[in-house]
């Protein structure tokens, strides 16, 4: 029995509405309660700073396109080698870790938990396998359901066994809740080459538009009461003027639950091949009239990163940029892959104007319990950008002076000079690193300090610099385990397969079978991933 | 007395002898540096078990005897002198950038792989990938220059940014793959598939050559720049012909597929001596 | 009795099988040979030296030669399972040895540009035109072009007379050595850039026609396409087609399991086909003479001239140590990654007492250790 008690920190767990109150925080069997024993050990943590665990609710970590990215990437790691130790398998890192170096470093950044954003639902072996491989850190998988063509067909016919099937698939793979990407979109693209222009054109060869697959698939999650609601990377990623496709997805699923991934990327005005413009002070507008939705910004930091999508004809548009490197993969029935390195330059125009609508929708009045951290790793910058980007956030002088650096038109069509003097609190970075994620997660012991939580919490000498500050927690502790003290791993577990759950008709077997055997060259019996080896150590997570 | 290492027998697997290049080893002496803890296969073990050593460590550094298995001998050096008296293994000079390194023998795979600066000569062969970048790298070599007197193996030259690849011998098959810019001349000839995906890179072949689809004929004509830069190999000991000095080149332009701002030159005895 | 059955034969991992003895409906002889050497494998558990011993003496035997071994190698992967790979590269971890997973020649280039590529289905379902590349899948993937449909047409570039270029509705014979000329000629020709007029020049614009003819397109490829610089030919190609159509590549693995090995081999270490952890951590191996002194072959024959630790299902000449495992897919249960990267779960309907590699080298690993 591990008992801990952490003393004298200030304690910052918003969800509990506990904002800077020194007070012991005490462990006890992996969850947080009242009260330890007198023997139980003592953590000082006074002038320290007391957090839940974080949580990232987007980042891609895990599967086929991780490992196709770390095969494109033989030269980006090879000045960022990890060595074995008694303790630590040997990695390399770079953009695109390897799975272990993954999971030490999430770890030491004071994560606990986080979410790989874009599973192919066929590949579900791959990604759990993956993820097995991913020490420390809790995980979850959402699957891409938004180009699936036996989908399709059901929302087509207006089927019955939407819901159902949509469990099924859940239940098939081990995914914790449901993504779409680019719906229909993808289909496109693998079918022409093509693009969706509006959510009302119609999906050639089955009949439906992305906004009935966009309507059919939200309103399935959330009638279905999936811990996360339907996680949505709108159409047009990336192109100027799909500010308009945001709102038009976003007024599709208005009144209906709904995660809308890295909104930077979707916050362009001007016309499409034209400048680009900011639009985000609208999409926030939208966004505060509609507490169902909240979204995580993928906030682009300047220097290298790789982007890496279900949606590949962003891919190509990136490739044909600088004629780099360039992976394309198609999945049969659901949907595609794209991954070109990328550098973000400060002094380029659309670079700094990505990087200015980032900051405007984490700064422009946004409720931080809507508006979460990401940067949409590694599509952004790597995850270990993120106390950079913190530092931005809380510390005013040293974003005017990152401003100044930047491409000064791009800067000028923002808002972020007109004297936007906000700078975050240590709560409200708690919010969007920790509390909102888990509550949009459904993680209902994770991302708080209340009693009978998990007990993942992480503890920060409280420094002016607020990047050193969240890049090295003083300690990290996992499930009532101290995992990383100042910097260095001291203990190594596998973390859990957290598994999303509903309850469905067995029937719906039989309508998927014969939709499978027309379509996939893998046999329906085949599909369901069955082994425990995959699946365990596993929380499921079921619908309320 | 410089600072010597003879090596005592062919070590029992492949040695990592980076961690000794002049910088390191200036001020030491010989008991010191024989304490220096080098890999050989997975095992670390001091250099002392491998290698004699004598004298004193300055600016420049001698080995001596079987160093075939011995790899990335003055890898990531910066200055100084760094003389092989034999053949050496794989990644002799990777990575470095400035100083000198001769060897009087072969050298092994990657010799001046990603070289960034300075002078590497190798009086015998080189292996495959002479001055050429690691897997995956977009802008290999960026400076410096490699002499080899004799042959060289596969792709030398790949993926390089700036520099010299010299060749007094032949160059194997897909010389200046995918180069950016730079310069790779084998007086006896390059091999076949050379300069796929050349940008803006020179490749100079002393023997006729059927160049890839990608290039087109161009210009047979005598090239100013060429004659400065076969002046400097000579300076830099290799044998030029007078007749490549003053004769016409042929010039194929290219690769088409990419920038087709690179070039492959091919010397032409007999329209010379037509000529 | 017929058993239903995922055949681990070759990389296709055709999973609509039935077994009646070892014959396989559908019929496939390679498939019914696979099956049947592992359904008779017989033979000792275990030996040293070519003579019978048990298991246990035949593990400490490995752990002894690989406590003393300077530079080891664990390579194979012949129809082994990702578990089977997850233990190896665990263990080559430990070890700091070499870890090689024999694949087609493609990782270079994959490295240097990248590649696009389909699941079977996609190519299935959309290509108009499939290239075969110098490949004879009707002998090593018999049921490939079955599984790819009939719809497309089918091209075969070899200058041999083998049973896929016998199914072809077009074909093209110019020589081996001539394949990276071609593909840059075909490059050339789709920049619309003049092409030096020579013996292929006309077979290579009645391809590129039939390409443009067509919205999607395949180009099968393996070790017969010659080096990497033929594939990352062969790759800028599909780049450059890719700009107006979409085309893909399928690779034809060398063995079953490497597509699956190949993937843990870069998830754990980050690098793809042959891996150097000597040094306390992953390097690309990168070394022609690799000094190899033991070598670990998993599911595959010995390393010959040098020390080997093979465990194998199937017997293996000239090895210090054998130690039969279960069969993976017939004796067996595991993970595998079809050739085009699908994961699916082997079966393993005639269980034996045997153990998995993947369990013999966790216990490898423990000897070590202690």
């Amino acid at each position: 029995m591990t008992e801990i008690r952490i003393t004298g920190g200030a304690i910052h767990d918003p969800a509990n509405e506990v904002d800077g109150e020194v007070r012991d925080l005490c462990l006890r069997d992996g969850r947080i309660v009242d009260d330890v024993g007198a023997q139980a050990r003592t953590i000082d943590a006074r002038g320290m700073v007391v957090m839940p665990g974080g949580v990232d609710i987007h980042a891609h970590i895990a599967g086929p396109k991780v490992t196709a990215a770390r095969r494109l990437l033989s030269d980006d790691r090879r000045d960022d080698p990890i060595d074995r130790t008694e303790l630590l398998r040997s990695g390399t890192g770079g953009l695109v870790p390897s799975t272990f170096a993954t999971g030490y470093r999430y770890s030491l950044l004071g994560y606990t938990t986080v979410v790989e954003a874009a599973a192919p639902p066929l590949a579900a072996r791959h990604v759990l396998a993956e993820l097995r491989d991913t020490p420390m850190i809790d995980k979850a998988f959402l699957i891409l359901m938004g180009n699936n063509q036996v989908l399709f067909e059901l929302i087509r016919d207006g089927s019955a066994h939407l819901r159902d099937a949509i469990a099924w698939w859940l239940q098939a793979t081990g995914g914790y809740g449901v993504k779409l990407v680019n719906p229909g979109g993808v289909e496109l693209f693998k079918q022409s080459n093509g693009v969706i222009e509006s959510l009302d054109d119609t999906i050639a060869g089955f009949a439906v538009t992305p906004r009935q697959v966009i309507e059919a698939i939200g309103s399935a999650v959330d009638g279905l009461g999936l811990p996360h609601p339907v996680h949505v990377h709108a159409n047009n990623l990336g192109v100027a003027g799909n500010a308009a496709t945001t709102l038009d997805t976003m007024r599709t699923l208005d009144g209906r639950q709904a995660h809308f991934a890295h909104l930077q990327f979707h916050s362009y005005g001007g016309e499409p091949g034209g400048p680009m413009r900011s639009r985000a002070p609208e999409l926030l507008e939208h966004l505060a009239a509609h507490p169902e939705f909240t979204v995580d910004v993928g906030q682009v930091m300047f220097g290298d990163a790789v982007t890496t999508t279900a949606d590949a004809h962003v891919s190509t548009v990136l490739r044909d940029l600088d004629g780099g490197k360039w992976l394309n993969h198609d999945t049969e029935v659901e949907t595609g892959c794209g991954i070109v390195p990328y550098t973000y330059q400060a002094g380029n125009y659309v670079h700094a104007l990505q990087w200015g609508i980032g900051l405007e929708l984490f700064l422009l009045g946004g409720d931080p319990w809507q508006v979460m951290l990401s940067t949409d790793h590694p599509n952004g910058g790597s995850f270990l950008s993120y106390p950079k980007l913190i530092r931005l956030l809380m510390d005013r002088g040293y974003r005017e002076d990152q401003l100044g650096r930047a491409n000064r038109r791009a800067i000028r069509r923002t808002a972020l000079l007109d004297d936007l003097d906000r700078e975050y609190t240590l709560n409200e970075i708690a919010i969007i690193t920790r509390a909102a994620p888990a509550r949009r997660l459904g993680l209902r012991d994770k991302g708080h300090l209340g009693v009978g939580a998990d007990a993942d919490v992480t503890i920060y000498h409280d420094r002016e610099d607020r990047e050193e500050m969240f890049s090295t927690p003083r300690y990290v502790i996992q499930g009532g385990e101290l995992l990383v003290e100042d910097g260095d791993l001291r203990r190594v577990q596998d973390g859990l397969l957290l598994s999303g759950r509903a309850p469905f008709d067995p029937a719906v077997a039989e309508v998927l079978e014969p939709l499978f055997g027309e379509r996939y060259t893998v046999a329906f019996d085949h599909y369901p991933v069955r082994d425990p080896a995959l699946r365990e150590p596993a929380r499921t997570v079921e619908a309320s | 007395m410089t600072l010597t290492l003879t090596a005592l027998t062919s070590p029992p697997a492949r040695v990592d002898l980076s961690p000794l290049v002049p910088e390191t080893t200036r001020g030491r002496s010989a008991i010191e540096v024989a304490g220096t803890a080098i890999r050989c296969g997975r095992d670390r073990v001091g250099v002392g078990e491998l290698f004699a050593v004598s004298g004193y460590g300055t600016d420049e550094l001698v080995l001596r005897g079987e160093l075939g298995r011995i790899d990335r001998i003055g890898a990531g050096m910066r200055g100084g002198r760094l003389r092989v008296e034999g053949s050496c293994g794989d990644h002799v000079g990777a990575r470095m950038t400035g100083g000198e390194i001769v060897i009087d023998g072969d050298a092994g795979a990657f010799a001046g792989a990603e070289l960034r600066g300075g002078l590497v000569r190798i009086e015998g062969s080189a292996g495959a990938s002479a001055g050429a970048g690691y897997p995956g790298t977009r802008a290999g070599m960026s400076g410096g220059e490699i002499v080899i007197a004799g042959d060289a193996g596969q792709e030398a030259g790949a993926a390089m940014r700036r520099g010299l690849v010299a060749i007094g011998g032949r160059a194997g098959d897909g010389a200046g793959l995918r180069m950016l810019a730079g310069t790779v001349i084998a007086l006896r000839g390059v091999g076949a598939e050379a300069g796929m995906g050349n940008k803006r890179g020179s490749i100079v072949s002393g023997r006729p050559l059927r160049p890839l689809p990608g290039y087109a004929r161009a210009v047979r004509y005598r090239p100013p720049a060429l004659a400065l830069q076969l002046r400097r190999l000579r300076e830099l000991g290799l044998e030029v012909p007078d007749a490549m000095l003053t004769g016409a080149w042929t010039r194929w332009a290219g690769d088409r597929l990419e920038l087709s701002r690179g070039e492959i030159l091919i010397f032409d005895e007999e329209e010379v001596a037509a000529g | 009795m017929s058993e239903p059955l995922i055949c681990a034969g070759c990389g296709l991992l055709c999973d609509d099988v039935t077994a009646e003895g070892t014959a396989l409906t559908p019929e496939c002889a390679l498939g019914s040979r696979w099956l049947a050497a592992r359904r008779d494998a017989g033979g000792a558990a275990a030996s040293i030296d070519g003579a019978p011993a048990d298991v246990t003496a035949a593990l400490d035997r490995a752990v002894e030669l690989l406590g003393a071994a300077r530079r080891p190698l664990l390579h194979g992967f012949d129809g082994a399972t990702v578990e089977d790979a997850r233990a190896a590269v665990t263990l080559a971890d430990r070890l700091g040895a070499l870890v090689r997973v024999d694949r087609a020649p493609d990782p270079e280039a994959v490295a240097r540009r990248g590649s696009s590529t389909a699941t079977l289905g996609e190519i299935r379902d959309r290509a108009e035109v499939v290239v075969v590349w110098r490949e004879d899948p009707e002998v090593t993937h018999p049921r490939l072009l079955e599984r790819l449909g009939s719809g497309a047409t089918l091209v075969v570039v070899d200058d041999r007379d083998t049973a896929t270029a016998a199914r072809a509705d077009v074909r093209l014979r110019w020589a081996a050595g001539r394949d990276l000329e071609a593909i840059r000629s075909l490059h050339v020709l789709e920049r619309e850039l003049p092409l030096t007029e020579d013996d292929l020049a006309g077979e290579l614009r009645g391809l590129l026609d039939r390409l443009h003819a067509v919205p999607h397109a395949a180009f099968v490829h393996g070790p017969g396409l010659g080096g990497p610089r033929a594939a990352l030919a062969l790759y800028e190609l599909v780049r450059a087609l890719s700009d107006q159509r979409h085309v893909v590549t399928l690779g034809l693995p060398p063995v079953a399991g490497s597509a699956g090995a190949d993937a843990v081999l870069t998830w754990q270490t980050g690098y793809p086909a042959a891996v150097d952890l000597a040094s306390g951590h992953p390097e690309l191996a990168l070394a022609v003479d690799e000094g190899v002194d033991v070598a670990v072959c998993v599911e595959a024959p010995a390393r010959p001239g040098v020390t080997t630790i093979a465990l194998s299902a199937l017997p293996v000449a000239d090895a210090a140590v054998h130690i039969a495992t279960a069969p993976p897919g017939v004796a067996a249960p595991g993970t595998a990654h079809r050739l085009d990267e699908v994961p699916l779960a082997l079966a393993a309907p005639w269980p034996a007492d045997r153990p998995t590699a993947a369990q013999l080298l966790a216990r490898i690993g423990e000897g070590l250790a202690r």
